[in-house]
């Protein structure tokens, strides 16, 4: 079993409906292999760095999954082909993931998107929450 | 003591002695350099969105290689630019 970061961004013209429908559908996907997604995150609606095709914005959503090779390619498959996303990515984790999470249980325990906080940026609760760890 | 055989004094330019920059990344220990942590990653890449170099960030040799895949991986995804004007 390896666990991969799937983040992918669809067309902002389908509308929040149509965005939750798309992500509804690899959900059942990831259900259907019998698999729980670690982290499912809906980032939303966000500017991009640059155009892809005519979109200056994209609705991101991020998954984590733990699972086999084959799914993944499955999922791989069906993004490539699907009109409405415009960009996928996923990255293969478990091998870099492993040292740190040795090192995460040294730490403090931390919740929040990645990217919420500098690292060793605290909030106002005295903790913070940087790491990308669910 | 005659000219020639003094010793010359004041020669040697003095060089600007720069402060040894530490890698961030093995101060806050972190091993996993996150393609998704923008604002980690944003640190590194100037206006021009270039990688900024080791010499200049103080990147340890393993951490730089790290922090450039997980950059050209943002840029990939439209978090971070390829190139700014």
């Amino acid at each position: 079993m390896r666990t991969y970061d799937l983040v992918f961004i669809l067309n902002t013209e389908i509308g929040e409906d149509g965005a939750a429908a798309a992500v509804e559908e690899y959900r059942k996907l990831i259900k259907e292999a019998g698999v729980t997604p670690d982290v499912d995150e809906h980032w939303g609606r966000r500017r991009l760095a640059y155009m892809i095709g005519r979109n200056r914005e994209g609705v991101y959503h991020h998954f984590r999954l733990t699972c086999d090779s084959k799914l993944m390619a499955e999922l791989d498959r069906k993004m490539k082909y699907a009109e409405n996303l415009i960009r996928h990515l996923a990255v293969r984790i478990d091998e870099d993931f492993k040292r740190q999470i040795k090192i995460d249980k040294k730490k403090k325990p931390r919740t929040g998107p990645p990217g919420a906080h500098m690292p060793g940026e605290m909030d106002s609760n005295g903790t913070s929450d940087d790491l990308p760890m669910a | 003591m005659p000219p020639s055989t003094q010793r010359r004094t004041n020669t040697k330019k003095k060089f600007f002695v720069r402060r040894r920059r530490v890698c961030k990344f093995c101060v806050d220990k972190i091993e996993y350099v996150d393609f998704k942590d923008v604002k980690l990653l944003q640190g590194f890449i100037p206006e021009r969105a270039k990688i900024l170099p080791r010499r200049v960030s103080g990147t340890c040799a393993l951490h730089q290689r790290k922090l450039q895949n997980a950059i050209k991986r943002a840029r990939i995804l439209a978090l971070l630019p390829f190139a700014s004007d």
